[in-house]
């Protein structure tokens, strides 16, 4: 029962191949196979959001998803957002993570990286969303710590271009 | 999570007839069932993927739509055309649980979810849906089980989709491990706990539901689903309810009782604004009136009788005021 599959993945736009336990999810993969430990592991049942990643540009919970059924389609992990800003011609970090820096949208930084793909996949089908349309798009990732008030300040800031508050 | 082989099933035959096999348990978005694996509720040797197996999207086909069952909540939500036909279903699968979990979870595990009591949940309760002998809701912590037919066991029925579904007479289409296909009103398709608490459905075990379908009169503007929740997102509803008033009426509230419950609206409705408004007061306290709650939750008959009023109401396209004090 239960043996090893191999994968092929696409994660931020590298094809990789791994071979994981059939049972694993991708959430497992990301962190104990590929040590991309940007994806955090809270609550391990869909509860919580930090183990939030893109799937074809869509935010998806990894902890939920066999690592199977990620093969065909593009993910997208916080270690991707800002080399794939740099590869479009951009600077820096992505807004997203850059706005989350000038908020100080962040205190244990647990929850960020779920939180900031999902801002990053509500702003890319949606460059100006209002305050509740963020609510609502972040609605599924907890934070203990901030109140989330200097996170949906972040993504309105993002929203903006970057102008804004320092 | 306990090991197990995944297989992916080439198509819904397959899908039916190997989820049958000794342990095996089906998968399709896996919302619910990775998280009752993780809680040690479920020991499945295989897992059988039903992702190539399911039929997505809407389509128009005869007097019918219809939608496949491994069409995902996110995309019942973002649907325009769904908007339009059945906005009660749109707005009942765009609210429900969070972003991420509407782009993995489907209509059909939608409609087919276990129930969420707290002490079903937990492999520390052997009660009455697992076996025992208990309900523990019954004396214990119920403020969020049924408010019917709760006497044998107090789950209440999670499927937000189901009640507009139901309130336009929709029906499910099923097949089966050897190929055989039926049809069952989705209002026939679920059992009341009290029967036997262990038993959620009139499905066989070799059978899945691969479209649901709706009929034409009950499709158009005149719908609308109506939660009620401690939190504006991400929460379950203390109550819910569908009204879908296209053809011949229909009102159901879910989150009350072991089943979507569908209420008789007996006389048609009023046309005048005044008149509705009166209509829909009196069948929001049908609705209510033959409720046993148990002693920690009897405050949830408002947030019921409020959402099916409220229901009813928008699916009139009246306009609801949330700031009006409620009638006691």
């Amino acid at each position: 029962m239960g043996g090893m599959r191999a994968l092929t993945l696409r994660i931020n736009g590298d094809e990789v191949r791994v071979a994981a336990p059939d049972h694993w999810t991708l959430l497992e993969v990301l962190r104990y196979q590929l040590r991309l430990t940007g994806t955090k592991q809270g609550c391990d049942k869909g509860d919580c959001g930090a183990c939030t990643v893109l799937l074809d540009g869509r935010p998806v919970l990894s902890c939920l998803l066999p690592a199977a059924l990620a093969e065909g389609h593009e993910i997208t992990t916080i270690e991707g957002l800002a080399p794939a800003h740099r590869a479009r011609g951009g600077e820096g970090a992505d807004p997203v993570q850059e706005a989350f820096d000038r908020t100080g949208a962040l205190q244990c930084g647990f929850c960020q990286p779920g939180m900031i793909l999902s801002a990053r996949a509500l702003l890319d089908r949606n460059p100006h969303p209002d305050r509740a349309e963020i609510r609502a798009a972040l609605s599924g990732n907890l934070c203990r710590c901030t109140g989330y008030e200097q996170i949906y300040q972040a993504v309105e800031l993002a929203a903006a271009g970057g102008e804004g508050r320092d | 999570m306990r090991r197990f082989s995944y297989h992916v099933a080439a198509d819904a035959v397959e899908a039916a007839r190997l989820g049958a096999e000794g342990s095996a348990l089906r998968k399709a978005g896996g919302t619910d069932l990775l998280d009752r694996m993780k809680e040690g509720l479920e020991r499945p040797a295989t897992v059988v993927g039903m992702h190539r197996a399911l039929p997505t999207g809407l389509r128009r086909e005869g007097e019918w739509l219809w939608i496949g069952a491994g069409t995902t909540l996110a995309e019942l939500g973002r649907s325009a055309e769904l908007r339009r036909l059945l906005p009660s279903l749109a707005e009942s699968a765009g609210e429900a649980a969070t972003p991420a979990i509407r782009e993995a979870a489907t209509l059909g595990g939608n409609l087919f979810q276990r129930p969420r009591c707290w002490y079903f949940r937990s492999r520390h309760y052997l009660c009455r849906k697992k076996g025992g002998a208990v309900c523990w809701a019954q004396e214990g912590r119920h403020e969020h089980h049924a408010l019917f037919d709760n006497d044998h066991c107090a789950v209440v029925h999670p499927a937000n989709a189901a009640p507009a579904l139901i309130a336009a007479g929709a029906v499910l289409h099923l097949v089966g491990g050897d190929g055989r296909r039926r049809q069952l009103p989705l209002a026939e398709a679920y059992t009341p706990a009290g029967d036997d608490p262990e038993v959620e459905h009139r499905l066989a075990a070799d059978e899945i539901v691969v479209e649901v379908a709706v009929p034409a009169a009950a499709l158009g503007p005149r719908s609308a689903h109506v939660e009620i929740r401690h939190k504006q997102s991400f929460d379950w509803p203390l109550a819910m309810a569908a009204a879908n008033l296209n053809g011949r009426p229909g009102l159901v509230l879910g989150a009350v009782a072991s089943t979507p419950r569908p209420v008789p609206l007996p006389e048609p409705p009023p046309a005048d604004e005044p008149g509705l408004r009166e209509w829909a007061a009196a069948a929001a306290r049908r609705a209510v009136a033959d409720a046993t709650p148990l002693p920690g939750n009897a405050w949830r008959l408002r947030p019921a009788r409020a959402a099916a009023e409220r229901a009813l109401l928008r699916a009139a396209g009246l306009a609801v005021d949330p700031g009006r004090k409620e009638e006691r």
